[in-house]
């Protein structure tokens, strides 16, 4: 039974850790991109 | 060139975008993952000699399977990106190792799990276990080289290379059960005395939300992907006019 919980903790853990690793991932991106945009927009 | 079409503005354009298509497909995969989860801890019958830990391969199994699509994708990717020499095929070749080395890592975690309860060790080096293993180490170094060379056309042809000579190890780790006798068991759908119908089910509805959850992933790995070239672009732009 231990054995069982932990191998479907790992397996749902790990997917929703890379789940958000690309949310940040993306939000970061994003976020510099609205930056860099917003400093050229007044030349 | 392959080159001129690495370094071009914008580059990665032409691939899924449409943020509400992408939400429905996630909520699609999350709906099948919580039902395929129920359906192995709940519906399917415990199975008589390893009870419970059985229920670990209704999703090592998928796990397996979905590591496998994605090296084969990345082998099919990489192909493209050796012949077109078009970036939007190494976003998808570098998307799907990711996804592959992830799901390969699960596979390498939960077998030892169930190998400790029905052998009684957590490994033996059989060929299918020992050619799972080289499988994962050949596309983490696929992604440590990505991480290493700079120059983005040499990064994708290089990574190309090892992504196709990567992928040959899956037919020899399928196959591997066949041609030795191997510690690992062999999956047996269709004779008498093998899995209840119960068991049949939950594997494969395990087998359809792992792949949806892939194909989910994928494209979330690929949009990233491509906000990053964006953002390059935009930078490579910012310091040609800053000049």
């Amino acid at each position: 039974m231990a054995f069982m919980l932990a191998a479907y903790g790992v397996i749902i853990v790990a997917l929703l850790g890379y789940v958000l690793r690309l949310w940040l991932m993306e939000r970061s991106y994003r976020r510099q991109m609205e930056t860099l945009l917003g400093s050229e927009s007044p030349r | 060139m392959a080159s001129e079409t690495f370094n071009e503005d914008g580059i990665g354009k032409g691939f899924l975008g449409r943020s509400r298509l992408l939400t429905g497909l996630g909520a699609v995969a999350l709906i099948s993952f919580v039902a395929a989860l129920g359906a192995a801890l709940f519906y399917a019958p415990t199975e008589r000699t390893m009870g419970h830990a059985q229920r670990i391969f209704y999703f090592h199994v998928p796990s397996a399977w979905i590591a496998f699509l994605a090296f084969f994708v990345v082998c099919a990717a990489s192909i493209l990106v050796l012949w077109k020499g078009e970036r939007k095929w190494d976003i998808l070749a570098v998307s799907s190792a990711e996804l592959g080395v992830l799901f390969a890592t699960l596979v390498l975690i939960t077998g030892p799990l169930w190998a400790k309860t029905a052998w009684g060790i957590w490994w033996v080096w059989d060929a299918r276990l020992t050619a799972t293993l080289v499988l994962w180490l050949i596309y983490v170094g696929y992604l440590m080289l990505r991480a290493y060379v700079e120059d983005p056309a040499r990064r994708a042809r290089l990574s190309a290379v090892l992504g196709i000579v990567g992928a040959a190890d899956i037919p020899f780790i399928v196959l591997s059960v066949q041609w030795w006798r191997t510690q690992h068991p062999t999956l047996i759908l269709t004779e008498r005395g093998s899995l209840a119908p119960e068991m049949i089910q939950t594997l494969m509805l395990a087998l359809l939300s792992f792949s949806l959850v892939y194909v989910y992933l994928l494209l979330r790995r690929v949009r990233v992907e491509r906000a990053k070239d964006t953002l390059e672009a935009l930078k490579r732009r910012r310091d040609r006019g800053g000049r």
